[in-house]
């Protein structure tokens, strides 16, 4: 037994104390709001769980930084202290200052810091105490000779798992015993007996160089439980060397944290029993059916076993898929990890901005790849301070509206397709149409709205360095606008669009794919080159006729594709493929869209759809511009996968040179 | 756990042999007690312990409990098997005498 | 080797416990409340439990308070893993029948000395 195992429950203990800051953190909000008592006692398990954890697995620091915490919650838990919304406030603070403190903890950093100090003093202080270490003083200990114990176990004493044999087979090991069993309170008949109660009673001589201390151990389950003495026989020798200090019981952290540092690098996913059941049926069926098309080996096939042959490999493919959606599936949890950081946010913003707002939560169990759902935070996090910053009116707007006070931020996931949808949605003021035309005819975005539908003026916020905001305040307006929002969903392969309607509010709509790990595309075809487009971003292709392409200034194309001009990408020239199709006629016009803006891709010709498993190229070799991975076809030779929203942007850049 | 039910009580001409569970402990006491308390009818009793592999004060207890009634009925049950985990448990509990053990077999 | 029953909502705390156990050759079941405790407790028998104080559902005291009133989990040895800011607790264990405490934190020596210590 090593403690080398100690540390895969090391990063178990980091991840479950994280989703025990988030239930503490939503409790306290809910308690905020006038929720019940029991929540007191779900964000005091979970204090204490962390608390636990934490000396366990060597966060020493973590650990008597929650006590201090959890001291307080249990006050409240006994009813000795009313909470309120200092308390409350004060320990959103060390919810928020023990999630640093785990993340320095994974980044291998001290532990404490500045803001954990102080928030320790302020604990320290809403107890009603200096914040000093105990210092617990030690009694002298007395020696003997021989120690004389006398041990009378109270009736119930049995019952409850403590057993006079093994408390006197451990006095054995601390010197030459003589134990006298004393009877007098047996019951004269054996029927009065009630075997499960001890009416026996033990002197015991102990001889040896026992202290005190060591004999009281042996007893420190049964104090209450027994009439207990121990007395020297002899004259106590004079005191010796001060006893040394009881070993504390903590981890041996050094060993601990060597190991943490290897462990925090590889994250984890933790996986519901029922998931791994399934896999587990599923590899089975695999099994069966590989027997079976095992029996097709060697010799030649019987024609009339052909049909068996057929269907066995029907299967293998069926069980294949599943498979696959199955491996999938362990990488999905439930999109309730984003979504539960917002009840303190919007909490938090809408107290600084003076405005009342309910958020609702919809589909919080919603699953997505962990890879998505890692990056989704961030654009999610966007949208929400914009909703409120900007959306939402503040109550005396409101009312002038005939609104409710208490505006409405609504965020809801679901499942459409292959897609994750993702809506952020208020019932605010809107986009106001005049307001963003003005911005943008003023930053040169457009010349005129003329013709442009409501539609097409809501995408002009997601143009670079756009803001409509009279005010830059501190929340939203930090120079990120809706266009970092757009290329962040981009890069994962989603869109993000807005419906607006002035006077009633906003809806900010996220459509991503479920997983990264595989896309749906097509194979192009470039000279002897392939490449995978991406089936989400393709608008459509179409074969054009040579002269439907003009040249313009400064050397890009462009071609009419229905009431618009598209800029024309030669896959070819960008990635520099040689015996390429060069004539229009000749190849295809891959319309696709990216960025919100639409290019023509043009390549030699589409060779057919296919599933493609995405390797990292970075991880691989490095990273590539209009690129976002590699995957390998069924010939065994390996195609780039086109990153539409990069080559948008490359060709974006090209014609600003 | 079928130990629990190992006591058996088999008639011998007059004597009565009360074989002991191999789990001698608190939990199991009970069945015990009434085939000891049965064996106080017949005239001589038989305790088999040979086959005890677990047990604790409680047990003990029950066994001093009974020879001390059995002597003052002036009886005086016979040992026909004991343990080693009785042996040992009887020392460190000081309880061989009242017990009345038979002296350990060397091993 | 003996049969112990592991209680506690922690996941971490849980996989130590029984990760140690298990490697000094003991059988371990998991439970992680008491409600689920009780439920293995009844369908198979031990030598030992080990049951965390503060969990949901079912705490470890009403755990332990359940399982002394089945008989055949009279006198088999409970320890609550609890942690040192509550003497109050250790009682509150010890009146509802608990054999005695292992203070958290611990680590897998203490947990193995201790274990060795009940068992024998």
């Amino acid at each position: 037994m090593s403690k080398a195992g100690l540390a895969q429950f090391q990063q178990v203990f980091i991840e479950e104390s994280l989703e025990g800051l988030d239930t503490m953190e939503s409790s306290l909000l809910a308690l905020d709001n006038g929720g019940d008592g029991e929540l007191v006692h779900t964000i005091f398990r979970a204090a204490h769980s962390i608390k636990g954890g934490a000396a366990t697995f060597g966060f020493p620091e973590m650990s008597s930084f929650t006590h201090d915490a959890e001291s307080l919650l249990d006050e409240v838990r006994g009813g000795k202290r009313v909470i309120d919304s200092v308390i409350i406030e004060l320990l959103l603070r060390a919810v928020d200052c023990l999630r640093g403190m785990f993340a320095r903890a994974q980044a291998g950093q001290p532990l404490n810091d500045a803001v954990s100090d102080g928030l320790r003093a302020e604990l320290a202080t809403a107890m009603g105490r200096a914040p000093v270490a105990e210092v617990k003083a030690r009694r002298a200990e007395d020696h003997g000779d021989v120690w004389v114990i006398r041990f009378r176990p109270h009736a119930g004493m049995l019952a409850g798992g403590n057993d006079p044999l093994r408390l006197i087979r451990e006095l054995t090991g601390l010197g030459e015993l003589t134990v006298a069993a004393e009877l007098d309170k047996l019951p004269a008949t054996l029927a009065a007996l009630e075997p499960t109660e001890c009416h026996l009673g033990w002197i015991i001589e102990l001889k040896g160089l026992a202290k005190r201390a060591d004999i009281s151990a042996v007893f420190d389950w049964v104090e209450g439980e027994c009439d207990l003495t121990i007395e020297a026989k002899h004259v106590p020798a004079p005191e010796a060397a001060p006893a040394p200090a009881a070993a504390a019981p903590v981890a041996d952290v050094g060993a601990v944290r060597a190991q943490r540092e290897s462990s925090a690098e590889s994250s984890s996913v933790r996986v519901s029993i029922d998931k791994i059941d399934g896999l587990i049926n599923l590899v089975g069926e695999l099994v069966i059916t590989q027997s079976m098309l095992d029996t097709f080996r060697g010799g030649e096939i019987d024609p009339a076993r052909l049909a068996m042959l057929e269907q066995g490999l029907a299967q293998l493919g069926r069980h294949t898929r599943e498979l696959q959606e199955s491996v999938m599936g362990i990488r999905m949890l439930p999109i309730a990890s984003v979504f539960n950081r917002f009840p303190r946010m919007v909490r938090d913003i809408s107290q600084k901005l003076g405005k009342q707002v309910k958020l609702e939560l919809v589909g919080e169990q919603t699953e997505l790849d962990k890879t998505v759902l890692e990056k989704i935070g961030d654009p999610m996090v966007h949208l929400v301070r914009n909703a409120i910053d900007h959306g939402l009116e503040t109550p005396d707007k409101r009312r002038a509206s005939g609104k409710g006070d208490t505006g409405t931020l609504k965020l809801q996931a679901s499942h459409r397709g292959g897609n994750i949808v993702v809506e952020v949605s208020d019932d605010g003021a809107g986009l106001n149409r005049d307001a963003i035309v003005n911005k943008a005819i003023q930053r040169g975005i457009i010349a005129s709205a003329e013709g442009m539908t409501d539609d097409q003026v809501a995408e002009l916020i997601f143009q670079p360095g756009f803001s409509t905001a009279a005010v830059t305040t501190d929340l939203s307006g930090r120079g990120v606008g809706m266009d970092v929002v757009r290329r962040n969903v981009s890069d994962l392969g989603g869109t993000v669009t807005i419906r607006s309607t002035q006077g009633k509010g906003s809806t900010f709509t996220i459509i991503l794919p479920l997983t990264l790990a595989i896309i749906d595309g097509l194979t192009a075809a470039v000279g002897e080159e392939r490449y995978i487009v991406p089936l989400v971003s393709i608008v459509e292709s179409v074969q054009l006729r040579a002269e439907a392409v003009r040249s313009v200034a400064g050397g890009g194309e462009l071609f009419r594709f229905r009431n618009e001009y598209l800029p024309v990408i030669r896959l070819h020239d960008v990635f520099n493929c040689d015996s390429a199709v060069q004539a229009i006629d000749e190849g295809l016009m891959v319309v696709v869209e990216g960025d919100g803006t639409r290019v023509g891709l043009f390549v030699d010709g589409l060779i057919g759809q296919q599933q493609a498993v995405v390797k990292s190229l970075e991880a691989n070799y490095r990273r590539v511009q209009g690129v976002s991975g590699a995957t390998i076809l069924a010939d065994g030779s390996v195609a780039l996968i086109v990153d539409i929203a990069g080559l948008v942007r490359m060709q974006g850049r090209r014609k600003a040179a | 756990m079928g130990a629990k039910q190992a006591i058996t009580q088999a008639g011998q001409g007059d004597a009565r042999t009360v074989a002991l569970p191999a789990d001698f402990r608190l939990a199991g006491l009970d069945e015990v007690k009434t085939c000891l308390v049965e064996a106080f009818d017949a005239p001589a009793v038989q305790l088999d312990g040979a086959a005890v592999e677990r047990v604790d004060t409680a047990a003990l207890q029950l066994l001093v409990a009974f020879r001390r009634e059995a002597s003052a009925r002036g009886q005086s049950p016979t040992w026909l098997g004991v343990s080693a985990a009785i042996h040992d448990a009887a020392g460190v509990l000081g309880l061989a005498k009242a017990l009345e053990l038979p002296a350990p077999m060397p091993a | 080797m003996a049969k112990i029953l592991a209680v506690d909502d922690s996941a971490s705390m849980r996989g130590m416990v029984a990760f140690t156990l298990r490697g000094a050759g003991h059988e371990v079941s998991e439970a992680e409340n008491g409600q689920m405790a009780l439920d293995v407790a009844r369908g198979g028998s031990f030598d030992l439990v080990l049951a965390d104080v503060n969990m949901p559902v079912m705490d470890g005291i009403s755990m332990v308070r359940e399982l002394r009133t089945m008989p055949s989990y009279k006198g088999v040895p409970i320890l609550m893993l609890t942690t040192e800011s509550h003497t109050d607790k250790k009682m509150e264990g010890k009146a509802a029948g608990a054999t005695g405490w292992l203070v958290k934190p611990f680590d897998p020596e203490q947990l193995l000395a201790t274990v060795k210590r009940v068992l024998g």
